[in-house]
């Protein structure tokens, strides 16, 4: 009787100290903003990352990522770091390059992924270049670089709320439209959708998400949202929908993991949020290629 | 109360398309010429085509078939000439089905069959809806016409290459269209796919749908269709196969690349062009 009563004991407290451990960070409210964040982003990124990874788009958004970092770097300066108008300095700067590289990938001579290369690269210097007119640069080129969601302040919680919100409304909104102009862009045609409204309408709600999410993993490591969750859920389903579902929820578990894990074994948080959705994709990984040989063995 | 929400919003939002005229053949072409910075592809095509026909376009690779149903489908404009379908311009109307050569498709893309025959209905629901039931009837109906009922489920690349085909008649059917554009559908199948798909093909008559396939093979063509159209640029012929298959039209068609052996019975044309599903012809 003493020793049930002392293995229930244990229990109860090894559970307690487990909630312990997940409500102590949430006393700060950074670090409760921080999990929000992560957690909006990571959908965002998740749900947009799908139409990347099935069209093959990944290089197109890891070069617009690193091409806002011109437009960032000009809203620093002139307000000497304050985050909200980087945000909407950073926003300006995508939706401009998205459209950009859309523009030139149409009619030029030049290969699509040169052209993107070309703009990539190019913006990306100039975003250093102005950056480190500052004195202090290191220090915030790291936070562009590889983010900083745990600085998010309240203001800029709310903007990427409003943002994230609007971003999902278009892809549910015009969710048939998009399905079809990523499959068969010639059966849109015929059935006389406007496939070039939507293709650069695609191609903003990257470059907006891109802008929503840079706070959270920096541009070096955005691609990662957009790409790994969205490539970890097309390993385990077989319809678009449950593909976005499934991406949402692994962004968002690696955010809240990642963060925590960021609190307790004092790493970046960027990096932190990027490995733990690596993991999912090796996880997911591994079950696609043993349900396969189970497959070919029965 | 949803219902009649639904109803509304599918009559009072979704775009008005061409209409049809009552009198207007289904196919109406007139000196169509495309051409490209390579050269010409199309040069003076004028035809016509009705209700429920169905056609075998036959000629060599880069013949310019494929633009040629590319005009007919309203995604290409021609460089000069005039297309009427039901008496209007190509480009308003949703009744025409582009069935895409299978391998310009996505077959990895997360989508079942279903899914993909659905596809050809999004026009037909109105802005911001998602598929209703009564959308999901017309697919189910749609598939088991195609004898693909049992596969509305299956990832797309499960199926062989025929079910990839049948899917894509399936979709037109979704589509409810009145003139199917099949691009070289029989292109590395073997030959009980194939029959299968003729045989889909001529129930589509009872429907009134028409019906245009490029296809290489020339006896195959003869064959199983009352209509061919020989083309290779110019259009060499246009009626039935014993008027349209002379030894002389095709030999204007394939130039050298085409023998005739004398039988005992009958002439065999043999081409030394190789039809691997590659594809030759000019975009």
């Amino acid at each position: 009787m003493t020793l049930w009563l002392l293995a229930m004991n244990a229990v109860m407290e090894t559970t307690m100290t487990i909630i312990d451990l997940l409500i102590t960070p949430l006393n700060y409210s950074f670090m409760v903003r921080g999990l929000s964040a992560a957690i909006l982003t990571g959908i965002v990124c998740a749900v947009v990352g799908v139409y990347v990874v099935v069209r093959g788009m990944a290089f197109f958004g890891d070069a617009l990522a690193h091409s806002i970092l011109p437009g960032v770097a000009v809203g620093y300066l002139i307000t000497g770091g304050s985050r909200e108008p980087m945000f909407w300095w950073g926003t300006g700067t995508a939706v401009l390059v998205s459209l950009a590289i859309g523009a030139v990938s149409k009619g030029a001579r030049i290969k699509q992924d040169t052209a993107i290369g070309i703009i990539f690269a190019g913006m990306f210097a100039l975003g250093i270049a102005i950056i480190s007119t500052v004195k202090s640069y290191t220090v915030d080129l790291t936070h562009f670089l590889f983010g900083d969601v745990l600085g998010v302040s309240g203001n800029q919680l709310l903007l990427i709320g409003v943002f994230s919100a609007l971003i999902l409304l278009l892809v549910i909104a015009f969710y048939k439209e998009f399905l079809v102009l990523t499959f068969d862009p010639t059966l849109a045609a015929t059935l006389r959708i406007p496939v070039r409204m939507f293709e650069y309408l695609q191609l903003v709600l990257i470059a907006l998400t891109i802008a929503v999410s840079f706070q959270a993993v920096g541009v070096a490591l955005m691609v990662a949202m957009l790409v790994t969750p969205a490539a970890a859920a097309y390993l385990l389903t077989k319809r678009l929908p449950v593909m976005m579902i499934l991406a949402a929820v692994i962004a968002s578990a690696s955010g809240v993991i990642g963060l925590y894990l960021s609190y307790y074994v004092n790493v970046a948080s960027g990096p932190a949020i990027v490995l733990v959705a690596t993991l999912f994709f090796l996880l997911a990984w591994s079950y696609a290629v043993i349900k396969k040989r189970m497959i070919l063995q029965a | 109360m949803k219902n009649l929400i639904t109803t509304f919003r599918k009559q009072s939002f979704s775009r008005r398309y061409a209409p049809h005229h009552p009198d207007a053949p289904l196919l109406e072409l007139e000196g169509i010429s495309v051409r490209y910075e390579t050269g010409t592809v199309l040069d003076q095509i004028s035809f016509e085509l009705s209700h429920g026909m169905a056609v075998a376009v036959v000629g060599p690779n880069g013949a310019g078939k494929t633009t040629l149903f590319k005009v007919l489908a309203g995604i290409r404009d021609p460089d000069q000439g005039l297309v009427r379908v039901f008496g209007h311009e190509p480009g308003g109307h949703t009744c025409i089905a582009y069935v895409p050569q299978r391998s310009q498709v996505d077959w990895s893309f997360p989508a079942t069959v279903a899914d993909v025959v659905m596809m050809g209905r999004i026009n037909k629901m109105g802005p911001f809806l998602w598929p209703q039931k009564d959308d999901w009837e017309v697919v189910r109906r749609s598939l088991d016409f195609v004898n693909l009922g049992a596969y509305a489920q299956r990832q797309i690349n499960e199926l062989s290459g025929g079910q990839q085909q049948r899917m894509f008649i399936a979709r037109a059917l979704a589509q409810e269209a009145e003139l199917m554009l099949l691009d070289e559908p029989l292109n590395g199948l073997d030959v009980p796919a194939q029959e299968k798909i003729l045989e889909i093909l001529d129930t589509l008559k009872g429907r009134k749908v028409a019906v245009m396939i490029s296809m290489h093979d020339l006896r195959l063509a003869a064959e199983k269709f009352e209509r061919v159209m020989l083309l290779n640029k110019v259009l060499l012929g246009y009626g039935p196969p014993a008027e349209v298959f002379t030894p002389d039209l095709l030999k204007q068609a394939y130039h050298g690349h085409l023998h005739f052996i004398e039988g005992n019975y009958d002439t065999l044309a043999v081409g030394d062009e190789c039809c691997d599903g590659d594809h030759h012809d000019y975009y």
